[in-house]
């Protein structure tokens, strides 16, 4: 990647705007991402945005980079094989809670503990946005939505648990209210070597009346200002069962839970074995010398 | 000179190693050969599984005979009860006591390398053959497992020598012949067609194309992948592409059901990727380890909606080497999906082959690697043939958007306010890619007019050609499917006097589909209970 200097949030602005309800937490997600970029240098050509179906699939398209608005869930699929094709584009994948932890909740696991390097934001609205406010898998027990008249009698998946289980070496949540906040923690998993999930709050103002930004307001702390240490395991393990496991209703953390540099990433590893180049740095067709061993062998 | 030897016995008893070791004496030996396994879904068990080989001084496509053949070697009392009576000359314990010769070097499970030898015996083939092969195998294993081997293979070659004259003498023919599955030969045809990216989750009878990748792909710089599902497979793969690397699933029936929704989206999002299917009997879990052509109707149409893609059948193991070169070539000019349809009785059979480095060209369609202004870029650009230069990641300008959504020009989603004209040239624009596509389709290998005229795809045409040699009909063998070629093939059909298409299914998907493009089938000649047709039921059925 080369850095060049003195990039803007904006540069990685298209002529379009969003297309949003007013107030919804994905422009905070969208402004971060454009931010991180923006003081990492990145050039737009070099990033990849991969998302799923949902409003905040629909992200991609605001953004001057390359992308791609897959099909519900698959994202991160989708990213992985970008990915492990051309490592040193940087590929970003975003959706909803339904998208990344109901429907495509299994390539997340699967690419946590591959450790693909992928920095993967999740806009957490705990609803489905646009198919007008059904239960989704962050649903808290007991809410009323579109198909929960009685309250919803579904437990909530906990997604940064689930991620610290699988492995994942970078395990955040931000708050799409604290856009500042958000984009450095982006900017951060941006520069991770691996899988790093962000988890967003991140509001639904026509379909959630419930966690709305308020009811955040009044409960996120931040991880950095409590003395947490997100070299240690399981300390990060017990900070993410906080909320909405052990705690639903009370004080929700927010910031870095989790980061281990130490482990390589999967695309790191393909090239090893690959002997040194990336799939789209090889030749395209094989040697005559390899040819000729594959027909002794 | 035409020989056909079943090997039988329980499975996981080593018949596999056993038909697959002598089927590469015969090729070393510079014949032509083709080995059939059938056996079942389990690991270990069902004792009368076999490996039929057929060698041949003379060019062969398929396994040949099923109800009668020139040796059978039984392995246990199962299989000698089971083919006793569809065999010229048998092997077994009673005519030569393999497993005690065996036992007495050691190891029972070399009973085997004892039947190899009293094989070799009657059919007046120098035991030092056997014992390259035995060297070849276990060499690296280590020098004694060889030789204890070898002490079987001489013991029960003496032992045979007295219960047996030779029947046939089959000495070195010529130069050493290549041979292969129809999975290796996909897969090592796809390496050579420049595929740098496979993933792929484990299903009868397509884990064998992962497997050789797994092991030779890393050495052509092939990412192999064996992620969390189909699912997963097909989507990484479409990254793959869209990324810029030439990439491929594989799966079966089953798995391909869970695909469908990506397949559509790499048709929308105009992205190169191919997918073989090999089919096995269905539907759900089905026949597993059994062969069927009951999947053409989905690889017609898999996906919801209506969108460009194309399916090839290779119709013999050696254009199984070929046609992925096709399949990626025209994933990539016209930008859709491809479906590469291939089967049990494909992926699992061994060929002697023609491997030509040479044959394989690679043409990529219209990349655009020079920055361009963004501004100006249109990903989609609507184009007279429908196909549109695509940006790959990394080139300064080509930014865009690839999205499943119904979109414009630069892949801007529209589907947020009813636009039907942007709608209607969108579609049109990917619909007008399978008339170029259709351009580019072999019509069917037509030989013979006259009287009948048997029609096959894919992998039925093995046995066909095998039995056409026999009996001089008419055949007509596909293996472009979709699009149909535009050629005059469908007069020169039906000039034929019977038009009989033969194929491993129930419904005659086939002869439903050539019926709808005017082909005046006149019978269908039609099997779905896990084989594929062999030549003296051609002979009675046809
Ligand atoms: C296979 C499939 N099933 C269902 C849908 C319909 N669908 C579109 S978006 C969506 C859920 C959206 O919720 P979420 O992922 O949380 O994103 P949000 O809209 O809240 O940002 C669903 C169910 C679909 N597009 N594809
Ligand atoms: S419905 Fe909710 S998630 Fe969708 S755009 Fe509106 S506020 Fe955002």
């Amino acid at each position: 990647m080369k850095v060049e200097v003195s990039r803007k949030p904006l540069d990685y602005a298209v002529n379009r705007p969003p297309i949003w309800c007013p107030g919804c937490g994905d422009y905070g997600i969208l402004e971060a991402l454009r931010r991180a970029l923006a003081e990492l240098g990145v050039p737009n050509e070099e990033v990849v945005v991969v998302s799923g179906i949902g409003c905040s699939s629909q992200l991609p398209h605001f953004m001057k980079t390359y992308g791609i608005h897959g099909i519900h869930g698959r994202a991160v699929a989708i990213a992985t094989g970008v990915k492990i094709a051309n490592p040193r584009l940087k590929v970003v994948v975003v959706g909803g809670d339904g998208d990344g932890y109901g429907i495509g909740l299994n390539h997340m696991i699967h690419a946590a503990r591959r450790n693909v390097g992928l920095t993967y934001l999740v806009s957490n609205n705990q609803v489905y946005g646009l198919t007008t406010g059904q239960m989704s898998p962050t649903t808290l027990k007991g809410v009323k939505t579109k198909t929960t008249p009685f309250g919803s009698l579904d437990e909530p998946v906990n997604p940064l648990a689930l991620a610290l289980a699988a492995g994942a070496t970078y395990v955040a949540r931000g708050f799409s209210g604290d856009v500042a906040h958000l984009a450095k923690l982006i900017k951060d998993a941006l520069m991770h070597r691996g899988f790093a999930l962000v988890d967003v709050l991140s509001p639904c103002v026509t379909f959630n009346r419930v966690n709305t930004y308020d009811w955040f307001r009044a409960r996120v702390y931040k991880l950095e200002e409590a003395g947490h240490d997100p070299g240690d395991y399981f300390q990060a393990y017990r900070k993410a069962l906080e909320w909405p496991t052990l705690d639903p209703v009370g004080r929700i953390p927010i910031g870095l839970f989790y980061r281990n540099e130490d482990k390589p990433a999967y695309e790191e590893e393909v090239v090893k074995l690959l002997g040194g180049k990336a799939p789209i740095e090889a030749d395209l067709q094989p040697s005559a010398e390899a040819v000729a061993a594959l027909l002794k062998g | 000179m035409d020989l056909t030897i079943r090997i039988s016995g329980a499975q996981g008893e080593g018949v596999e190693t056993t038909g697959r070791s002598l089927a590469s004496v015969f090729a070393r030996l510079g014949y032509h050969v083709f080995g059939y396994r059938q056996y079942g879904s389990i690991i270990k068990g069902n004792p009368t599984m076999f490996y039929q080989i057929r060698v041949s001084d003379r060019k062969i496509y398929s396994h040949g005979r099923w109800r009668s053949f020139d040796v059978l070697v039984a392995l246990n009392d199962a299989a000698l009860a089971a083919y006793r009576g569809s065999a010229r000359f048998v092997i077994s314990e009673r005519e030569v006591p393999m497993s005690e010769i065996a036992a007495k070097h050691g190891n029972r499970i070399m009973r085997n390398t004892a039947a190899l030898a009293a094989l070799a015996v009657l059919i007046g083939l120098d035991p030092r053959y056997l014992e390259e092969q035995i060297r070849r195998e276990f060499g690296e294993r280590g020098e004694k497992i060889a030789e204890a081997n070898i002490a079987v293979l001489e013991d029960a070659y003496a032992a045979a020598s007295g219960r047996f004259s030779p029947a046939a003498s089959v000495g070195k023919l010529g130069e050493p012949r290549v041979l292969m599955s129809g999975a290796e030969a996909l897969a090592l045809g796809s390496v050579m067609s420049g595929m740098k990216f496979y993933a792929a989750y484990p299903m009868t009878p397509a884990s064998p194309i992962l497997h050789w990748l797994a092991e030779w792909g890393p050495k052509f710089g092939v990412a192999v992948v064996q992620p969390e599902d189909e699912i997963a497979a097909i989507n990484m793969a479409i990254g793959a592409a869209y990324a810029g690397v030439r990439a491929a699933t594989g799966t079966s029936g089953g798995g391909f059901d869970l695909m469908h929704e990506a397949f559509g989206l790499a048709a929308m999002i105009e992205t190169p990727v191919v997918v073989f299917l090999a089919q096995r009997g269905g539907p759900s879990t089905g026949l597993p380890t059994e062969t069927e052509q009951s999947d053409f109707f989905m690889a017609l149409s898999p996906a919801h909606g209506e969108y460009p893609h194309a399916v090839i059948a290779p119709r013999w193991i050696e254009e199984g080497l070929y046609a992925p070169a096709k399949a990626f070539n025209i994933a990539e000019k016209y930008q859709v999906p491809v479906i590469v349809l291939v089967d049990l009785y494909f992926t699992e059979s061994l060929s002697t082959v023609e491997f030509d480095p040479a044959r394989f060209r690679i043409e990529r369609g219209e990349l655009v690697k020079a920055p361009v202004v963004w501004e100006e870029y249109k990903r989609y650009k609507i184009t007279a043939s429908g196909v549109s230069p695509r940006a790959l990641p990394g080139t300064p300008g080509g930014m865009h958007i690839a999205t499943s959504d119904e979109h414009d020009e630069r892949g801007d989603v529209i589907t947020e306010r009813h636009v039907p004209e942007v709608r209607k040239a969108m579609h049109e624009k990917r619909m007008r890619k399978l008339v170029k596509i259709a351009e580019e389709m072999e019509p069917p290998l037509i030989q013979g007019d006259g009287g009948v005229a048997a029609v096959a795809w894919g992998s039925t045409s093995m046995p066909l050609l095998d039995y056409a040699e026999e009996a001089g009909i008419g055949l007509a063998l596909f293996r472009d499917l979709y699009p149909l070629p535009r050629d005059s093939w469908v007069e020169r059909l039906n000039s034929a006097k019977e038009v009989v298409v033969v194929e491993v299914n129930y419904r005659g998907q086939f002869a439903d589909y050539l019926s709808a493009r005017g082909v005046k089938v006149s019978r269908r000649v039609l099997k779905w209970w896990g084989e594929p047709f062999s030549v003296d039921e051609l002979r009675e059925w046809l």
